[in-house]
Formats: C-alpha cells, sequence, structure tokens
C-alpha cells in the first residue's frame, strides 16, 4: 500500500514540473502516509511485546523464590504420579511374574508321575520360599549393590534389605525413595520385581531335577542359586556390570533369555546330567508319560499369563507415553511369538510322529515365549513370528538331542529355556529393528543407538551380534561351570539323589504324608456328593482302554 | 527500536525544517522514512511469526523424539502421564483377559469324558495359537484397519488397511521410530477376537476332527468376527444407524453371541456325540475341581473384559465408569449363578455345581453389554433374566437333541444376545426416553447439548438390529463353513473313534491321566497293602465298587 503510493508520487514527480500547490498536496499526503505507518509500527510493536518475554512479565509481580516453590512443587507433583504409575506397574507385573510360579508348579506336576507329584509340587514350593530368603540376605546386594557399577563384576551393599531407605538422623523421618532427573522409584519397589525374575530362573532348574533329587539337598542348590549364580550374572548385565560396554555396543536382553532363562536351562543341564536319568527312563519310556495333561496346559496358560508381566513389565517404568507404547510392542510380539512357537511344534511332531502331541504344543508355546523374550523389545511383529517360528525348531531339534543322548530331562527345561534362550538372545540383536544391520536400537528402544552428537551411530551391528555371543557364552560357562561344581559336590556326600527302592515306590509314598497327591477313590456312595448331588461324583475316571 | 528511534528524529526533522529547504528535498526524505519503515514493519512482521509459531506448537502433531524438526513437538508431561496409565491399564487387562483361555480350557475340559481330555485341551490351544496368527494376518486389518473418514469407517462394512500389524510404527530417517497406539489396541482386542473362537470350540468338543476345526478356526479370528467388529467397535455402520447407534460395552453381542451362535451352528451340523441321547448318564462332566477352577478363572478374567473396555484409564471419569463396570459385574456373576442353582434344585432336588458353573457365566456374559449403562439394581434384573434365559435355552436345546456339551450357546448365545437387549432396556437414562448409551454418565446429546429426546427407543431398534445381524452373519459363515467340510467327511471323527476316544486313537500319550495303578502295584494293592492312588476304583482293593465306572480292560 505505501510502495504504491510512494510510486505514485514518484511518478507524479517525473510527469513534469509539479507546482508549488501540487507540492504541498504531494507533501501533505506523504506526511498522512508517515503518519499511519507509524501507528501501525506501534500497534505491531504492542503486539509483539504480547509475545516476547513472558518471564519478564511474571517477574514484576512474583520474586523468586515464590517461583522456584512453585516450580518445585510442580515437579513434585510430576514426581508423584510417575512414580505412582511405576510402582502400580511394577507391582501387577511383579505379580503377574510371580503366578508363573503356579504355572511351573502346575506343568512340572502334570508332567512328571503320579507317584511324585506331591514331591514335585513341594519342589517349586520349598524354590519360591527358599529363594526369597535367598535374595533378600545376599542375592541382591550381589546383584544391583551400587559397586556393580564400579568393579563390573559383583555388587556389594544391600545385604538383608538394608539401607532400602534413608532415616533422617534426629527426626527418624524415612524417605522410602531415591528421585533423579527421570523421577522417583523405591528400592524395594524393584526388590520386588527382581526378586520374581530370580526366583523364576532357580524354578527352571527344579523342572530337569525332578523325580529323583533329594528334597533338602535341592533347596541347598537353590539357596545358592539365588544367593550368588543367579545374582552375578545380573551384575555383570542389568545390575549395570562389564557386559553393558563390551564392543562399545553392549548386550541386549530385554526381559532375559539369557538372563534368566539360559540360567536356569544351563544349570537344569548340570544338574540332570550330575543326576543321571530317573531308574528305568531309557528302558520303558512309555511309562514315563505326563500323568496330568489338564494341569500341563492349565500350567502354560498360567506362564503364558504371567508372561506379560515378565515382559512388558521388563520396561522398568511406565511414566511416558514412550515406555507404555514399548510395552504394547513387547506385548504384542510376546503374543505373536508363543502363537507360533506353539503351532510349530505341534505341526513338527504331528508330522514326524503322526499323533496329536497336547505336551509338545504346550513346551512350543513356553518356547516361542522363551525365545522373544530378550528381543520383544527391539524387533517388530514379523520378526517375532520369525522368532518364534526358528525358537520351535530349535526346541524340538534340542529336544530330540537330549533324547539322543540319554539325558532324562522331564519337562524338556533344557530346551526350553537353554537352547530356545540362546536363540533368544542371538535374535535380539539380528532381528533388531535398526535400519539394515547398519544401525542398532537396542536398549534405546523407538531410537537408534546415537553419538554423543544425536546422530545414528553407523556400523555397530555387528558388535551387538558379538556382545551377545560374550553374553551367551559367559552365561553357559559361569552357570554351567558353579551349577555343576554345586551338583557335583552334593553327590560326592551322597546327598544328591534319592535311593532306588525310594525312586521304585514313588517319593510321595516313601517321604510325604499323606503319602499320595490324589484320594479320587472313596467310593462315591458313601459321601455327601452321592446323596445330594448330581452328577453324583466329582471325578468320572478315564476309560482305559490300553 | 533503534530504527523506530531514527524514523523518529528524521520525521521530527523533517518537520521541523525551515520553508528555505526546497519542497524537492522534503518529498525526498519523507520518502526515504517511508522506504526505512517499511523495512521496520517487515521486520516486525517477521518476529511476529516466529513468535506465534512457537506459541502454535501445540497444533503440531507430537513425537517421542520431542521437537527435532519444525513439525513435530514433545509430548506435554500431562500427555505422558495420560499415555502411560492407558497403556498399563489395557495390557494389564488384556493379560487378564488372555487368562480367560485358561478358564475355557480347565471348564471345557472338566466337562467332558476322560476319554478325550487332551483332545479338548488341544483344541483350546490350538484356537488362541491360530488365532493369533488370523488375527495378525487380517483380522485387525479388517476389524479396526480403516481407512477411516470423519471418525467413522469409510466404507462402513470392513477395514483394509494395516494387514500383518504393518503400519502400527511410522519410520523415520535414520532409524528413528514413531510408535502409534496400534499396538496396544491390537493386543488388547486380540484377547478378545480369541475369546470369541474359543467359545465354540466348547459346542463342537468331543466330536469335531481337529483339523476341520483349526480350519474353522483360523476363518473365525481372521474373518467372520472381524467384520461384526468393524461394523460395531471399528466404528462401521451399526455404530452410526440413528441418533443413539448400537450399544454393546464389552462384547455380549460382539463377542460372546457370535462364539455362541457359532456354538450352536457348529454343534448342528457336527450333529450329536454317538450315544449322547441314548445313555445321557455316561456324558457327565469328569472333574469337577477342573470346572470351578475354570469358572473361577473366567470370573478373574472377566474384571478384565469387561473394566478394560473403557479402553483407557486417564481420568477420573473413566476410573468411576471402570469402578460401576466392576460392580455391575460382580452382582451380575454372583446374581446368575445362584438363580440357576436355585433353579436346578427345584427341578431336580439335587445340587448342581456345573449348573452353578455355568449360571454365574451366564450372568457375567448377560451383564457384558450393559455394565457401562446402567445401575447395580439392573444388573441385579439383567442376571436374574439372564439366568432363566440360559436355563430355558439349556433346556429347549436338550428337548430339541442339539448336542452343545457344555453349554456354550445357552451361557454364550442366549444370554449374549439378552445383554444386548438389556443394554438398551435397562439404560439408566431418564425414563425411556433419554439414553445413555456409550456417553456413560451422560446422556446422548444433540448439537445444541441438550439430550435427544427418543434416543433410548432408538437405541433399542439398534441393539435389535445388531443381534439379528450377528445372528444371520455368524450363522451364516458358520455354516457355509462348516457344512463342505461336514460333507467332505473332514469335520466329524468316526463313531469307533468317538468310542474309544480321541485321545486313545489320535494323541500321544494315549490319555490325559496316568494314575491309575501299575500290574506290580495291583499285586501289592491285593495283599492288603494299598501303595499309591488308585484312581480306577475297579482296581480290586476296595470292596465297595458303587461307583458306576466303566469297566477297564486289561492289555
Amino acid at each position: 500500500m505505501f510502495r504504491k503510493l510512494v510510486t505514485l508520487v514518484s511518478l507524479a514527480a517525473v510527469h513534469g514540473e509539479p507546482s508549488e500547490a501540487e507540492l504541498m498536496q504531494e507533501l501533505t499526503m506523504l506526511q498522512q502516509a508517515v503518519a499511519e505507518q507509524q501507528r501501525t509500527i506501534l500497534d505491531q510493536k504492542a503486539e509483539l511485546e504480547e509475545y516476547m518475554d513472558h518471564s519478564r512479565r511474571l517477574q514484576v509481580s512474583v520474586n523468586e523464590t515464590y517461583y522456584s516453590n512453585t516450580i518445585a512443587s510442580l515437579q513434585a507433583t510430576d514426581y508423584g504420579f510417575t512414580g505412582a504409575i511405576d510402582s502400580a506397574w511394577l507391582c501387577l507385573c511383579g505379580a503377574l511374574v510371580m503366578f508363573m510360579h503356579a504355572g511351573f508348579a502346575m506343568l512340572e506336576t502334570g508332567s512328571c508321575r503320579a507317584k511324585n507329584a506331591s514331591n514335585v509340587l513341594m519342589k517349586n514350593l520349598v524354590n519360591v520360599c527358599v529363594g526369597t530368603l535367598g535374595w533378600w540376605s545376599l542375592g541382591w546386594a550381589f546383584a544391583y549393590g551400587a559397586e556393580a557399577k564400579t568393579n563390573g563384576f559383583i555388587g556389594a551393599s544391600g545385604f538383608f534389605g538394608l539401607d532400602f531407605y534413608t532415616q533422617d538422623a534426629t527426626t527418624g523421618v524415612i524417605t522410602p525413595v531415591t528421585c533423579n532427573s527421570d523421577g522417583c522409584q523405591s528400592t524395594m519397589l524393584s526388590w520386588f520385581f527382581q526378586w520374581a525374575f530370580c526366583t523364576a530362573g532357580a524354578t527352571i532348574v527344579s523342572g530337569g531335577v525332578a523325580e529323583r533329587v533329594k528334597s533338602p539337598t535341592y533347596a541347598a542348590y537353590a539357596f545358592c542359586m539365588t544367593t550368588f549364580i543367579y545374582p552375578v550374572i545380573v551384575a555383570w548385565s542389568w545390575g549395570g556390570g562389564w557386559l553393558n560396554s563390551i564392543f562399545d555396543v553392549g548386550y541386549m536382553d530385554f526381559a532375559g533369555s539369557g538372563i534368566v532363562h539360559l540360567t536356569g536351562g544351563v544349570s537344569a543341564l548340570a544338574g540332570t546330567v550330575v543326576l543321571g536319568p530317573r531308574k528305568g527312563r531309557f528302558v520303558n519310556p512309555e511309562e514315563f508319560e505326563a500323568h496330568n495333561l489338564p494341569l500341563v496346559v492349565l500350567g502354560t496358560f498360567a506362564l503364558w499369563f504371567g508372561w506379560y508381566g515378565f515382559n512388558p513389565g521388563s520396561t522398568l517404568s511406565m511414566s511416558s507415553g514412550n515406555m507404555g507404547a514399548l510395552a504394547a510392542q513387547v506385548a504384542m510380539n510376546t503374543t505373536l511369538s508363543a502363537a507360533t512357537g506353539g503351532i510349530m511344534v505341534f505341526l513338527a511332531r504331528y508330522a514326524i510322529f503322526g499323533k496329536y502331541d497336547v505336551g509338545g504344543l504346550c513346551n512350543g508355546i513356553l518356547a516361542g515365549l522363551v525365545s522373544i523374550t530378550a528381543g520383544c523389545g527391539n524387533m517388530e511383529s514379523g520378526c517375532a513370528v520369525a522368532t518364534g517360528f526358528v525358537g520351535a525348531l530349535v526346541y524340538q531339534g534340542s529336544s530330540m538331542l537330549l533324547q539322543k543322548l540319554k539325558i532324562d530331562d522331564p519337562v524338556d527345561a533344557v530346551p526350553v529355556h537353554g537352547f530356545c534362550g540362546i536363540w533368544g538372545v542371538l535374535a535380539a540383536s539380528l532381528f533388531d529393528w535398526g535400519s539394515g544391520i547398519n544401525y542398532y536400537h537396542g536398549w534405546s528402544g523407538w531410537g537408534c543407538m546415537e553419538n554423543p552428537d544425536g546422530t545414528c551411530r553407523p556400523n555397530i551391528g555387528g558388535s551387538a551380534v558379538g556382545a551377545n555371543i560374550i553374553l551367551v557364552l559367559m552365561v553357559i560357562v559361569w552357570a554351567g561351570s558353579l551349577s555343576g561344581i554345586a551338583f557335583f559336590l552334593l553327590k560326592l556326600t551322597g546327598m544328591l539323589r534319592i535311593d532306588e527302592d525310594t525312586e521304585a515306590m514313588g517319593i510321595d509314598m516313601k517321604s510325604h504324608s499323606p503319602p499320595k497327591a490324589y484320594a479320587m477313590s472313596t467310593p462315591a456312595a458313601t459321601g455327601v456328593s452321592a446323596s445330594e448331588h448330581s452328577p453324583t461324583k466329582a471325578y468320572a475316571a478315564p476309560e482305559t482302554t490300553v | 527500536m533503534k530504527m523506530v528511534k531514527t524514523g523518529l528524529a528524521l520525521l521530527g526533522a523533517v518537520l521541523c525544517a525551515a520553508s528555505e529547504e526546497s519542497l524537492q528535498e522534503r518529498v525526498a526524505a519523507l520518502e526515504r522514512l517511508l522506504a526505512q519503515q517499511e523495512q521496520l514493519l517487515d521486520q516486525q512482521m517477521q518476529q511476529l511469526q516466529s513468535s506465534e509459531r512457537r506459541l502454535q506448537l501445540d497444533d503440531l502433531p507430537p513425537s517421542i523424539h520431542g521437537a527435532t524438526t519444525n513439525v513435530t513437538r514433545a509430548y506435554t508431561a500431562s500427555e505422558e502421564v495420560k499415555g502411560a496409565l492407558d497403556h498399563m491399564w489395557l495390557i494389564v487387562c488384556g493379560a487378564m483377559v488372555m487368562f480367560m483361555q485358561a478358564g475355557f480350557a480347565m471348564v471345557e475340559s472338566g466337562c467332558c469324558r476322560a476319554k478325550n481330555v487332551q483332545n479338548i485341551l488341544l483344541k483350546n490351544l490350538s484356537d488362541v495359537c491360530v488365532g493369533t496368527i488370523g488375527w495378525w494376518f487380517s483380522g485387525w486389518a479388517i476389524a479396526y484397519g480403516g481407512p477411516m473418514k470423519d471418525g467413522l469407517l469409510e466404507n462402513g462394512f470392513m477395514g483394509h488397511e494395516q494387514w500383518f500389524g504393518i503400519g502400527f510404527v511410522g519410520y523415520k530417517q535414520d532409524g528413528q521410530l514413531e510408535p502409534t497406539t496400534g499396538m496396544l489396541n491390537w493386543f488388547f482386542q486380540w484377547a478378545f477376537c480369541s475369546a470369541a473362537a474359543t467359545i465354540v470350540s466348547g459346542g463342537v468338543a468331543e466330536r469335531v476332527s481337529f483339523g476341520g476345526y483349526v480350519c474353522y478356526s483360523f476363518l473365525m479370528t481372521a474373518f467372520v468376527y472381524p467384520v461384526i467388529v468393524a461394523w460395531t467397535w471399528g466404528y462401521g455402520w451399526l455404530a452410526s444407524i440413528n441418533s443413539a447407534g448400537f450399544m454393546d460395552f464389552a462384547g455380549s453381542g460382539v463377542v460372546h453371541m457370535t462364539g455362541g451362535v457359532g456354538a450352536l451352528v457348529g454343534a448342528v451340523i457336527a450333529g450329536p456325540r454317538t450315544g449322547r441321547f441314548e445313555n445321557p448318564e455316561q456324558f457327565g462332566p469328569h472333574s469337577l475341581p477342573l470346572m470351578v477352577l475354570g469358572t473361577f478363572i473366567l470370573w478373574f478374567g472377566w474384571y478384565g473384559f469387561n473394566c478394560g473396555s473403557t479402553l483407557g484409564m486417564n481420568s477420573i471419569s473413566s476410573g468411576f465408569m471402570a469402578a460401576q463396570v466392576a460392580m455391575n459385574t460382580t452382582i451380575a456373576a454372583a446374581t446368575g449363578g445362584l438363580v440357576v442353582f436355585i433353579l436346578r434344585l427345584a427341578m431336580t432336588r439335587k445340587y448342581d455345581i456345573g449348573g452353578f458353573c455355568n449360571g454365574i457365566l451366564a450372568g457375567l456374559v448377560s451383564i457384558t453389554a450393559p455394565c457401562g449403562n446402567v445401575e447395580c439394581g439392573s444388573a441385579f434384573g439383567i442376571a436374574i433374566l439372564g439366568a432363566c434365559v440360559y436355563q430355558g435355552a439349556s433346556s429347549l436345546l436338550q428337548k430339541l437333541k442339539v448336542d452343545d456339551p457344555i453349554d456354550a450357546f445357552a451361557v454364550h448365545g442366549a444370554a449374549g444376545a439378552w445383554g444386548v437387549l438389556a443394554a438398551a432396556l435397562f439404560d439408566w437414562g431418564k425414563d425411556m426416553d433419554f439414553h445413555h448409551g456409550w456417553s456413560g454418565f451422560g446422556c446422548v446429546a444433540g448439537e445444541d447439548g441438550s439430550c435427544v429426546s427418543g434416543a433410548n427407543g432408538d437405541a433399542l431398534a439398534a441393539n435389535l438390529l445388531e443381534v439379528v445381524m450377528i445372528l444371520l452373519w455368524t450363522a451364516f459363515w458358520t455354516t457355509a463353513i462348516m457344512l463342505p467340510l461336514r460333507l467332505a467327511g473332514l469335520l466329524r471323527v468316526s463313531d469307533e473313534d468317538q468310542e474309544s476316544g480321541i485321545d486313545t486313537v489320535k494323541h500321544s500319550p494315549t490319555k490325559a491321566y496316568s494314575i491309575e495303578v501299575t500290574a506290580a502295584d495291583k499285586a501289592e494293592i491285593s495283599q492288603g497293602t494299598p501303595k499309591a492312588f488308585i484312581s480306577n476304583p475297579q482296581a480290586p482293593s476296595p470292596p465297595m465298587e458303587a461307583a458306576p465306572m466303566a469297566p477297564e480292560t486289561e492289555p
């Protein structure tokens, strides 16, 4: 508009010698234009002031103390929220993982013979209880004591749950949480969640040695496992130890294919090799079938259910949408891998034996779950299906291998947790969703591992695979050798294995009271059931047509 | 600022200039001033624009990577907290719904005969696994894949994007990923989809052949069920049909009736189990503890099913809603169980635990649709009627000689249809005029914000239509899938195999339980020292052999 005016004026000026009146008129016009423009400038300046520098305006009415108090209270509210959500998340997920013990107990009991059912149940119960004390007394301190971050090998603080909170010396007021820039979490919360993982790792072993190990001896081993063998591996990895910086990239094991399952699986292998097979296992294999398949299936579903605490809970926090999306991805991947694993093992066995094998389907589901446990947080859904697919083949292959080697693993703990655990750790680095094998996501979740300047670090996919191989090797060496030594020493004392007499009779009959796990033979005609119920009995026995 | 001052000074100079200066010079000076001011205006305009852009950041799409470029912004603190709460809620609830699979497996296997237990368990395991793959392949894409238009499914019938979970995560340059809520909803809805498929397995149990059933299960989760979801929860045509649209909070119709109708049609096509109506006493449940365990697991999982169907937990109103749902669910379950138990006691003068269990389930199914828009007294009434609907449907099927081993149709189909109707009939909108439906504690409101009059009638009509459409669609496709299989001889296990038990013929190991005594043990027992547990009382030792057990045949 102004430019137009100027042009008009200059045109008039060029047109010819202007008269004074014309010039005066022009001058007035220009002055009006300038005045108008100045008004616009002032308006615009006022508008700009509105936008600029809110803080300066705040400072007019608010002093610095008030300002910082406001910030502090806002941050406290935020910490309150995020801390509460984290706690709710980890308490629920920890409880889900704890419920996996019910799954392990049902699965192992159902897979064993009826005459040892009580004993297997007891081993699982003892395992959780002893493991809890082990984790409380020493395990947590070795695994997560702050020293693990500096010496890289083992922690040494927090024994018996000491120093989990700070207490003011004069007032006695307790502060249960520690806060950093990410928020506040209680050490007790972390203890509880990790306890569930620790006892799960130990329970895996109980399946491998079932039906022939002496119960007190197994309890002693479970104590070693939860106080030292497993915690040291955690210290190296999740606890911040040396595996985090290996090859400059570090290992990636999101929820513990290697750290939990492989540790348990290798130890189970050591135990079952030292113990030797159950009497007659490879002579009359048909006598060693699962005695109660509904329990096996119930256990499998309970484990699958608990796995949604195991894997999604391993985000370890739930205070941002970012973590939420990661947990959702983990849940989806876990589902897909479990389903694929189950179908594949079922099909493989059907192709090999021409019979439907429910137990195989159950173990296939577990193989899929173990395989995805390490990589569930850094791969997309298609890769999860592939992981479950390969995991199923790994399981079936290793299961047949053990049979061939005449290693007696009653519940296939070694193939499911050991071999699939190895595959899971490798899959986590192979299927990482970094573009190509060039960039690597790993622990960074949705973003890539970055250089200090924020760009993606190139050419680290190979190092990541290497780091995970080291993790696998170290777990095998550490857990395998220590468990082997522990079982071997126990064997030398003659305390490891039940005597042949007991084995033939059944441990329940020999050592348990009541002497059997099932007492369903009460004649129905005499019970309350018969007179008042329809149907007249709770169990209708199988019609066996052998 | 400096420019303004200079400008003012110049202007002053010009205005104060004496008349001896020629007018031309004054004109030239003014022109220069104009040009300078124009420059100043441009500068200020730029500053203004950038300030405005900073204030408008809230309109940009958020990114977990923060404001890395000008096209995204970081999530705000409240968005972070809300997102985290939603994810936690749905993952935990989804896991609980998944655990209902264990409940279904226990109820069904406990309810059937011991000789087929493995086969029942196999069916339950495989329909979860196959269903997962079906839902991943195409189920999600059809049900929720979109494309959407104005918040509704564009073609109203079925979606056709996001096959195989593709598109859940956005790929950016540099290997950075931008997640969506796709995975969360996929997971939560997966649990519902596989529940619907599992319901069918109960109706056809003990005589359906495994291969045929797996085919059906895949098609159910990959196509039949997802289309129904697309019409309803996927914002298809039933959601926008009239002023209120359908109301099925957690799926009495969408999930349970779909499964129940599938079970009924399957049971009819597969035909009754051999001997079912000749020797009914042989078809009692083989293990009541498993049935009760399964019922309790289902009841437990139902709190994920119903409460989780708030689909979020980021505000106090969704908290209130979930609590209302939990309370209604509890009341209905307890009422349904008691009513069926009392009905059967009156009819047979016997305690019937299986009936009690199914009554609990019937109450739960009945309240699944209306749990979010009725008050607790209505939940009590809905469950009483639901229990009667269940008992009626169960007796009717027996009379018609349709063999539904676990009453899947009576529980899920009949009570499901009743639940959908109840959701409109018992809606807590004022009188029969206003309607709450999906609006929760508020009413369905018109453009002006006032409650729509006559919405409750519309809702009833829409829900009636939902029932009819689910019935037609599911029955049609179940027939279309199962009838050819039956005609080809692939659906039903032969009579001989049924007689000896599917476990024996097809499975390895050949039986689900091996709790019976071995030959050596028997010798010991006969000497008067019973050694281990005996599950088969026909073993020689106990003198009283009153239980009508099937005779064991020695090998």
